[in-house]
């Protein structure tokens, strides 16, 4: 291209050429990355005020009009509103109802990893959960329409109809419902709390005795802790946040029964069988101050039930979860799950834990100890999306690390779970599906199988064409 | 061995040391934001910013792209960040905020001229586009190809042409009419 004007090109020939940084600047920069020196302070100080000002203030103007800390949403009679969740569950409010909920720099309810508290009519439901979809009609019928893996509904009073994909389920007082994603199982309230539905404290022993025959029993069990619906009556039933505070009618019909829920975090499991303690073991000792029940002021006449146990394991949960997702404070959540681990080193969240000490790490970037983490996790692809999604980063961490064997093993696995042979198409199962062929015609190509990885990368191209590694592939191939 | 998809995985051990990258690249780096700021970047305090910036990413850094592609393109960011804190300064605190910013001496290599020149071409170039800009400075102060500038910025080489020849044509019709104003003749003949 010619330049076509003399004068600029002699003008533009004329900039002096950039001149190299002095040995002096290369170490003096080198010294403040590294810390050891504090270089230049008073002018970037200045430069920081005059921009620092302006933009404070703008802050605090914004906080100041409006962007509170929490909303309210109020829904008149006979409309509808429904709130999409960040993570696509849905809460449909039929008026007359009011949704309280925490908002940042949005106005839109987010229910994701947060708390709302619901009311409508004479019901006021308490949900904290990424995974559930709930509705409540104004005739009173609570339709859960997204019960999704690791979610569990109880009743400990009255009656609550669930629908459950299109067909409606009854729960009575002391059921609850559980689902792993694809069916809904029915068992009763004790075998997680270790309370009878009518309030009565049971020993830890009995709520590992199996029930002999679940009302519905479509689906293995997969307990965890999510929604509880209705308030247990009995001491303990005004202590702890993820208690009802309030139980207008033990056996009320549905329209006057008073919600509540609890929300953990994601995916909890209950302890095997074989790992609860036996009907001689005696409870610790309520004045041991290490006893997750002491934290809920359990009165030191009665032994530590396991329903304030899972309370206070929920609670040190929940404030690692707000440190985590709200705060933004991995290294504070991070301790409290330290804490956790030290006092429910069994507990029946352990699993919760660790998968919230993934986050932790992964947000610090301490990618090393999240692989020691991640190899410690039974991970199973075919349950659950989260379950394929850290497959899915332990086999990039692992091939990361050289691993490729196991990191080929896991790519593979995550593949055979998502193919049409396996259990789903969910949404996003293509983002999935496109890192794990590339990850594995990574892996083949380092195991030295040139022609696996060759296959590997022609069936990424024929399904992402236009992928994110589209352009390294068929340079691969073209070579 | 396949670069790994931009995920959580870590960087391959041994390649992405700061200390490493910095001692390879700041010298590119500083050239890189004397070209893209003119001479009012202090070049040791954005060369600063860069690494700093680098620092903070370079866990991150999965090898998508080449390392010199992303070192540019945080240099990038971080000069058109100052140029914009500057112009921002020059409007609230008036043109002699800026001459606190210009950074060094000048060198021996640098006359006075050359430095009037270099603000002059860039009190030009500051009034085109930021994308006509960039690509100007790199293809006739750098003297880079177009198969160059797209390997460092990602802009396809048939673009950077049409970019280069619009802006070639923009600089030439401001310089004209500064020439006519006697800005840029003035200039000359101080230089002359």
């Amino acid at each position: 291209v010619s330049r076509g004007d003399d004068h600029l090109a002699a003008l533009l020939a004329d900039v002096p050429p950039p001149r190299a940084l002095s040995d002096v600047e290369v170490e003096r920069i080198a010294q403040s990355l590294t810390g050891r020196r504090r270089r230049r302070a008073s002018a970037s100080r200045a430069r920081r005020w005059w921009l620092g000002v302006p933009l404070a203030a703008a802050l605090v103007a914004v906080l100041l009009l409006g962007r509170g800390r929490s909303g309210d949403l109020r829904v008149a009679a006979g409309d509808t509103v429904a709130l999409s969740n960040a993570n696509g569950a849905t809460v449909t409010l039929a008026g007359p109802a009011r949704l309280a909920y925490g908002r940042t720099w949005s106005d839109a309810p987010r229910l994701y990893d947060g708390t709302a508290t619901l009311t409508t009519g004479a019901r006021s439901l308490r949900l904290r959960t990424a995974t559930a979809a709930i509705e409540v009609s104004p005739d009173g019928r609570v339709v859960v329409t997204a019960l999704g893996p690791g979610v569990r509904v109880a009743a400990y009073s009255g009656t609550v109809t669930i629908e459950w994909q299109g067909v409606p389920v009854r729960l009575r007082a002391g059921q609850e419902a559980r689902s792993d994603g694809g069916a809904i199982e029915l068992v009763p309230v004790e075998r997680a709390h270790g309370r009878e539905p009518g309030g009565a404290e049971v020993p830890r022993a009995a709520t590992s005795q199996r029930p002999s025959a679940p009302t519905s029993p479509l689906a293995p069990p997969l307990p965890s802790p999510l929604l509880t619906l209705g308030a247990p009556s009995g001491p303990a039933a005004d202590r702890g946040r993820d208690v009802a505070a309030h139980d207008e009618s033990r056996l009320a019909p549905v329209g006057r029964l008073a919600l509540h829920a609890r929300v953990t975090a994601t995916l909890p499991h209950l302890p095997e069988p074989g790992s609860a303690p036996t009907d001689t073991e005696t409870p610790p000792a309520p004045s041991s101050p290490a006893t997750a029940a002491t934290l809920l002021e359990a009165p030191s006449s009665a032994a530590p039930s396991t329903t304030s146990a899972l309370a206070a394991e929920t609670e040190l949960l929940t404030d690692a979860l707000d440190a985590l997702r709200h705060d933004h404070r991995p290294d504070r959540a991070l301790a409290l799950l330290d804490r956790h681990r030290d006092r429910f080193v069994d507990g029946p969240l352990a699993a919760d834990a660790e998968r919230l000490r993934l986050d932790a790490l992964f947000d610090l970037g301490r990618t090393g100890e999240a692989l020691d983490v991640l190899d410690r996790l039974a991970l199973d692809v075919d349950r659950s999306g989260r379950g394929r999604e850290l497959r899915l980063a332990r086999a990039e961490l692992r091939a990361a690390a050289g691993r490729w064997s196991d990191a080929r093993a896991d790519f593979d696995a995550v593949l055979a779970a998502i193919t049409p042979t396996g259990t789903s198409a969910a949404a996003g199962a293509d983002a999935v599906v496109e890192r794990a062929l590339y990850g594995s015609a990574a892996c083949l190509l380092a195991l030295g199988d040139r022609d696996g990885a060759r296959v590997t990368l022609r069936r990424y191209l024929d399904r992402f064409p236009g992928g994110a590694h589209a352009a390294a592939a068929r340079r691969l191939l073209a070579r | 061995v396949l670069p790994l998809p931009k995920t959580l995985a870590s960087p391959p051990p041994g390649s992405l040391e700061l200390e490493a990258v910095y001692r390879a690249h700041v010298q590119r780096v500083a050239r890189w934001v004397q070209r893209l700021g003119g001479p009012l970047v202090d070049v040791e305090d954005a060369v600063h910013d860069v690494f700093l910036k680098v620092q903070r990413l370079l866990p991150e850094f999965r090898g998508d792209s080449e390392l010199t592609t992303w070192l540019y393109r945080i240099t990038a960011n971080v000069v058109r960040h100052r140029r914009r804190k500057e112009w921002l300064r020059r409007w609230l605190g008036g043109a002699e905020a800026a001459h606190d910013a210009a950074g060094h001496a000048p060198s021996v290599h640098e006359t006075f001229e050359q430095q009037e020149t270099a603000r002059l071409v860039y009190r030009l170039l500051d009034r085109l586009p930021e994308r006509h800009r960039t690509i100007l400075i790199l293809c006739d102060l750098e003297e880079l190809s177009a198969a160059e500038v797209e390997a460092l910025t990602g802009v396809r080489a048939a673009t950077v042409r049409v970019r280069l020849h619009r802006a070639r044509a923009q600089l030439a019709a401001l310089s004209e009419r500064e020439r006519r104003r006697g800005g840029i003749g003035d200039a000359e003949e101080g230089g002359a």
